[in-house]
């Protein structure tokens, strides 16, 4: 008894021991080869030798897995453990360490789950149902349940995870970190109130501070109260700080930049986010670099927005046994966003196309699966239209190619026409009849500066009444611009021009200059949509477009009117079946020039006020070389 | 003159079944093709409601079809269907429809309109197939069309069947393309049912114009024959060409001997015809089973299967024994071992575990290896093919600390020395070397500058589309041409680069894969990640790779590891596999994988087999033996002669189309010697006159049943069990169409 009693403190220690070794890096403090260092690492003794393991007992290996452990050396720990598994497939011990290494370490749930589950019916055999009188059993079957609700919060079972917390409960266990986790779970089942209630309550009798201040900033944050939600997310970072290495204050920054955003103190939020991806938990989850990509995207800065997510997957990277798998769908898709805007159709679609495909777990982060569903439908249907006015706008080339072209660009309507349709039903149905549309809701992926795209769709009248709805509630004065404009994109999908126009005009002018870009931008081209493509007023706005955000005017199909040097006829003809239109009547900023060097056609273009200064391609083929051209202009790298 | 009646004749009985029957038929393909449509697409309605909207365009428009509507009035019909529609859901719906939630309306009209989008469909093309006479030849061609679509790898939204073609080709360790050829026949088949069951003879003839003409009869049957054999060709060649072009499979087929050659001196695996591998067919699982932080290329991992250092006057071969030492050169089923080389500094020792997923010629791992040993094979699944254990002597320096070191091992000869320094003689190679590397003071320095340049300038692409002449030089067109290459031109011209300027180089091949993609230690290797890279002799360091990261990438986009896979395979690995009960988290939420595939296993099947069989058995004596039923005497004769009609069946007699049962009495007389006019003559007048005025004699039942018996006993007897659960009898007599 006594024996079992020390192994189970024994267990119990190094349970927690091994919690700490993940949540705080490992430091190198020396070369591992001093021998007089007392920081030595204790493992070094311990080989992955399968002929000296041989001889071990499965205690033996456990033991040596824990030290391994500690010195940061997972896989040959999770090596250990596994050969003690086959030693002995009935110990517990091993079981529940996979169990918290592949939950915490790997990212592996389901496999997690099933050593949960085992080394439950283990423990059961051994100790019979719950409740138990035994001490040590108690402590077992607390970590048990802890680990069987982490588990099932990772796979988005919040059903399961509640009955667990609820199990957990009533057997009159508590932990420190229950009140937060409790109140996550239900807000993942959107029982909003009672998670405030739980948050607060568990404020006043000792919950662990950070988490739960935490937790209750972002319920807070998701009512009205934005000011007390961002009070009491400060304090959770303040407290996260106070713990040093062992403090985690990236998520708490990163729910106050959310906060920031959606009170649209954007400034704010970018230098939160900055700081959150700085911090060694940055790149715990995706939603800090994330936000902060998508801020940018906003700003029409997509340098900045794609460094922030490469900034990301190299944190990530030090993490090779995670694989980021969970995050991927919104990495592709923020992705995609970027390629799309910069002009880069083919990675556009290549990564929309995956963020459709991947699974996304969303467990640690508040939103859900039809969140990110509408958003990559919306995003990828834009990025098919956007493929069709480039085909529309390059040179045709033989009839075979002709043929394949039309069948791509019907091919891409037909989908993005069904993509579209798609995501507004499962805005209008699954989402709360369309609670997204609420300017930067806290949950959701959408890209409001071109939502209207979506929303053109809509019944004028239904989508009138529910933006009036929005805007009745809505107290934030620049969100209000955003509702504008979606009605802009909508009565003018209604062919009432007129209205469209002076609602388009009065974004354009309220937009802020540096913070609403992207919004100005789609307001522009919407402007442009309505000019006939010879007058004045549509190539002075096209030159602001392209010098504001080049890409988005072939993407959107509209030329840019040029001015060119003399050239021969069949030049002019082809130059004038791409994104250019050559257009000598009139003195224009950008003027584009051929020559014939050797067997090859060279082109030049020449812009004055930028974007640039001068662009050259060239290729034996005229066709290609057009192409070469308008691809350099109308992409950024 | 022609006489019309208003109201048409009755139609004959055998009609009447057999136009029900095509409409069951159609009723049930076009619930099929509901569900396969679900299947692929997020549809975002209930498939129930698109079933029965379904079924009901499908006897709305047959029962339409049958009367007297024109072709213009059903076009009318549907039009003021989706007139309605448009009034109802579009115009009087938003406005009046008042509900909490602003759109509820609109979520409606979607609901309906994907009804009424299935409704028409189905509407149209029944009437269509009854109407007109070629319109099933194009419903035909539709559906291949579809299937073609299907098969071809799009990969819209949740079109994931070319998914379940690789999982269909892994399970039965096929090549994707015979499974896609398999698929193509298959629906060939699945095509040809159709037609022939929905062109019985017995479809409904109604000899009035504007009514149902009987269709497909004669050589509008050729005709279609004909041209679904033609369509059939166009689909198999259509997928194979489409196969090859999207999937790029030619490497795969490579692989059915094995990938990757033996190490056959003054060969090499490597072809400047097709790149390594470009499909994504899985090729091995990788287990590391210990950390290795120290890896200079992280994430990157290189795990080496075979050198290539002999120069034969065009490009790099394999050397005899007596050069690269450190390849083991051994098949992945045989022992290997070797001392470590003990004048190589900043090496540890790397465990790793290797599942072949695919049969291949020669053991890969983790640079050099000391130990290669065999693994047993999980006893859960078929997919490994076998496994082994490498102990590798891993580098665990880094890039930046090798930069002064000098080149090539001390220990070599001269003979030696010039073997890794013979390389292509044209003086391009070494100018063009030379001018890279001007700026580089060291060998390893010029060796990155190299390897930087050719990141920088050259293009990926799996179709460089070079002209060489027959012993032609193939890196040539490459490097000083269009810089448009693969691996395999990339390691060759760095290759010659640094040999033409004293650097001992080689080529090592073998997998390339990102760690980042890896999870828990286990790498999925897939046939993309079959790779060619140059090596450079560092001193005290070993081959150390020089490879090429081109930042313009033409055709070839990195696809994502499928990690539910990855996943899946790791599950299938001892020991966790063989401690963890396999069943332990099925009665868990949310751990179903949605995009998992499943084969239908035989235990699956048995269950509904062994009811069908129920049935038919139940079905087949009920025919036989329901006369002896209590029942009128009219009925029980009915019964009997339909008894005695299936047992003719299955003995290979039947009454003929448009034999009337005194024609059959007479045909069967000539052929058994037996008459049973009288009996004949009692189930006409039953038939056709209120009061038949005849006696039936039991006894006569039992002679006819005692007749058909003899008749069955001249049978074989394999063909006498089989009599009875044949469901040709029993269909052929169930629906009363030979009454």
């Amino acid at each position: 008894m006594v024996k079992q009693s020390h192994k189970v403190y024994v267990l119990a220690m190094a349970l927690s021991l091994w919690a700490l070794t993940w949540s705080v890096p490992c430091p190198v403090y020396a070369e591992p080869t001093d021998p007089l260092n007392p920081f030595e690492p204790r493992s070094t003794s311990i080989t992955p030798d399968d002929d000296s393991d041989k001889n071990k007992s499965a205690d033996d290996l456990i033991k040596e897995a824990l030290t391994l452990q500690q010195d940061d050396r997972p896989l040959d720990a999770r090596t250990k453990l596994l050969k003690a598994l086959q030693k002995d497939p009935q110990a517990f011990e091993a079981h529940l360490l996979l169990a918290d290494y592949y939950l915490r370490q790997v990212g592996h749930f389901r496999l997690a789950l099933a050593y949960t589950k085992q080394a439950f019916k283990l423990f059961e055999a051994k100790a019979g149902k719950a409740p138990y009188q035994n001490a040590h059993a108690k402590l077992l079957h607390r970590d048990l349940l802890s680990l069987l609700s982490s588990v099932r919060l990772n796979l988005d079972n919040y059903e399961g995870a509640l009955e667990v917390l609820d199990e957990y409960e009533a057997l009159g266990y508590y932990e420190s970190w229950l009140p937060a986790q409790r109140a996550w779970v239900l807000l993942k089942l959107g029982r909003l109130d009672e998670a405030i209630r739980i948050a607060r309550v568990g404020m006043w009798a000792g919950a662990e501070p950070g988490q739960t201040m935490n937790v209750l900033g972002i319920l807070l944050s998701m009512t009205d109260a934005k000011h007390a939600a961002i009070k009491i997310l400060k304090e959770a970072i303040s407290y996260e700080y106070s713990l040093g290495e062992q403090g985690h204050p990236a998520t708490p920054l990163n729910n106050v930049g959310e906060v920031y955003k959606e009170i649209f103190e954007e400034g704010l939020a970018h230098d939160v986010w900055k700081v959150a991806m700085r911090l060694p938990d940055g790149c715990e989850h995706v939603l800090p670099s994330l936000n902060l990509s998508m801020l940018f995207m906003e700003w029409n800065d997509f340098a900045g927005a794609k460094q922030a997510l490469d900034g990301f997957e190299a944190c990530l990277a030090q993490f090779p046994l995670r694989g980021g798998e969970e995050h991927r769908a919104l990495v592709h898709m923020a992705r995609g966003r970027i390629a799309l805007h910069t002009g880069k159709i083919k990675d556009a679609l290549m990564h929309l196309e995956a963020a459709a495909e991947r699974q996304q777990w969303f467990g640690k982060i508040g939103t859900n699966e039809n969140d990110l569903k509408v958003a990559v439908l919306v995003s990828l249907a834009q990025a098919l239209k956007c493929q069709n006015h480039h085909l529309r706008l390059t040179p045709p080339g033989p009839l075979l190619q002709r043929l394949n072209t039309f069948k791509l660009r019907l091919e891409n309507k037909v989908r993005a026409w069904w993509l579209l349709r798609r995501a507004r039903q499962i805005l209008a149905e699954d989402l709360k009849d369309a609670e997204d549309i609420y300017i930067r809701h806290t949950d959701s992926m959408l890209e409001y500066p071109t939502l209207g795209e979506l929303l053109a769709g809509y019944p004028q009248d239904l989508l009138e009444k529910r933006l009036a709805e929005f805007k009745k509630s809505d107290r934030r004065e620049h969100a209000k611009r955003y509702y504008t404009a979606y009605l802009a994109e909508n009565v003018l999908a209604h062919g009432r021009r007129q209205d469209a126009a002076e609602l388009i005009d009065q974004v354009i002018t309220t937009a802020r200059p540096e913070y609403d870009a992207a919004l100005r931008t789609h307001a522009q081209l919407l402007k442009l949509s309505m000019l006939p493509s010879n007058g004045h007023a549509y190539i002075n706005l096209s030159y602001q477009i392209f010098r504001s955000a080049r890409p988005e005017l072939r993407n959107h199909g509209f030329r840019l009117a040029v001015n060119t040097s003399p050239m021969p006829t069949q030049v002019q003809r082809v130059l004038s079946k791409s994104v250019f239109a050559p257009n000598n009547s009139l003195e224009l900023p950008c003027k584009i020039k051929h020559e014939i060097g050797g067997k090859e056609h060279a082109l030049q273009i020449s812009c004055e006020g930028g974007p640039f200064t001068t662009i050259r391609a060239k290729s034996p083929d005229l066709r290609k070389a057009v192409t070469n051209l308008a691809d350099a202009v109308f992409e950024i790298s | 003159m022609r006489h019309t009646t208003p109201y048409p004749p009755a139609r004959p009985q055998s009609d009447q079944t057999g136009f029900w029957t095509v409409v069951t038929m159609r009723v049930f393909f076009g619930i099929l093709f509901v569900l396969v449509l679900d299947y692929a697409v997020d549809l975002g309605t209930s498939p129930a409601l698109l079933c029965v909207t379904m079924a009901v365009g499908v006897l709305g428009a047959s029962r339409l079809a049958a009367g007297r509507l024109t072709h213009l009035g059903f076009v009318l019909l549907l039009g003021a269907l989706y007139a309605l529609f448009f009034f109802l859901f579009e115009i009087v719906s938003p406005r009046l429809y008042v509900s909490e939630q602003v759109f509820k309306p609109y979520v409606l009209a979607r609901h309906a309109g994907l009804g009424l989008a299935v409704l028409s469909l189905a509407a149209l093309s029944t009437w269509c197939f009854w109407r007109l006479k070629q319109a099933l030849v194009f419903e035909l061609i539709a559906l291949a069309g579809l299937s073609v679509f299907l098969l071809a790898g799009h990969r819209n939204y949740r079109f994931d069947l070319v998914k379940t073609i690789n999982n269909l080709a892994w399970y039965y360790n096929l090549n994707p393309l015979t499974v896609l050829v398999l698929l193509g026949v298959a629906i060939f088949l699945g095509l040809s049912g159709y037609f022939f069951a929905t062109t019985p003879t017995s479809k409904p003839d109604f000899s009035r114009p504007r009514h149902v003409q009987i269709l497909h009869r004669g050589p509008t049957n050729y005709f279609g024959a004909i041209i679904l054999l033609i369509l059939a060709s166009l689909l198999l060649s259509l997928i194979s060409v489409d196969t090859y072009r999207r999937h790029r499979v030619t490497a795969t087929l490579r692989t059915q001997k094995g990938v990757g050659d033996t190490h056959k001196e003054g060969l090499s695996p490597l072809t400047f015809q097709s790149a390594l591998g470009s499909s994504n067919q899985p090729a091995a699982l990788v287990r590391l089973e210990g950390d290795y932080r120290q890896n200079p290329f992280m994430p990157m991992l290189y795990l080496r299967e075979s050198a290539l250092s002999h120069f034969d006057g065009r490009e790099l071969v394999a050397a005899g024994p007596g050069y690269d030492r450190d390849v083991s050169r051994t098949k992945p089923s045989q022992s290997y071992s070797a001392d470590s080389d003990t004048t190589l500094d900043f090496r540890i020792p790397v465990t790793q575990s290797i599942y072949l997923l695919t049969e291949h010629n020669l053991a890969f791992g983790i640079d050099y290896p000391i130990y290669i040993t065999g693994l047993k094979l999980p006893t859960t699944s078929s997919r490994f093919k076998s496994a082994y254990r490498v102990y590798s002597m891993a580098p665990a320096f880094g890039l930046d600390e090798i930069k002064n070191l000098p080149v090539g091992d001390p220990r070599w000869s001269p003979a030696e020395r010039q073997h890794y320094l013979e390389t292509n003689p044209d003086p391009r190679y070494h100018d063009l070397a030379e001018r890279i590397s001007a700026d580089s003071s060291t060998p390893v320095e010029k060796a990155f500058a190299v390897a930087t340049y050719l990141s920088k300038v050259a293009t990926y692409t799996l179709t460089p589309h070079h002209q060489v002449e027959a012993g032609g030089d193939p890196v040539a067109p490459f490097l000083f041409g269009d810089n448009r290459g693969y691996c395999v031109h990339f390691a060759h011209a760095i290759s010659f680069m640094l040999r033409s300027i004293g650097i001992p180089a080689r080529i090592g091949t073998g997998y390339l894969t990102d760690l980042s993609q890896s999870k828990d230690g286990h790498i999925l290797l897939r046939m993309s990640d079959r790779h060619a890279w140059a090596e450079v002799f560092i001193s005290g360091r070993g081959w150390v790779p020089f490879d090429v990261k081109p930042e313009k990438v033409e055709s070839h986009a990195e696809t994502p590891v499928d990690l539910g896979l990855l996943e899946e395979l790791m599950g299938l690995l001892g020991p966790s596999e063989e401690i963890l009960p396999k069943n332990i988290i099925d009665d868990e939420a949310r751990v179903k994988d949605d995009t998992g595939f499943r084969l239908p296993q035989i235990k699956d099947l048995t269950l509904p087999f062994a009811l069908l069989l129920t049935v038919l058995v139940v079905v087949k004596v009920y025919l036989l033996y329901s006369w002896r039923l209590p029942g009128g005497p009219e009925k029980r004769l009915k019964r009997a002669y339909r008894g005695w009609l299936v047992r003719l069946h299955d003995a290979g007699i039947r009454r003929g189309y448009g034999e009337t049962r005194l024609e059959f009495d007479k045909r069967l007389h000539a052929i058994m010697g037996i008459t049973l006019t009288p009996t004949t003559r009692v189930l006409n007048a039953a038939n056709y006159s209120a009061d038949s005025g005849e006696v039936i004699d039991i006894p006569e039942l039992h002679s006819l049943a005692s007749t058909s018996n003899q008749e069955l006993k001249r049978l074989p007897w394999t063909k006498k069990v089989l009599s009875l659960i044949n469901p040709a009898s029993v269909f052929a007599q169930l629906g009363g169409g030979r009454w």
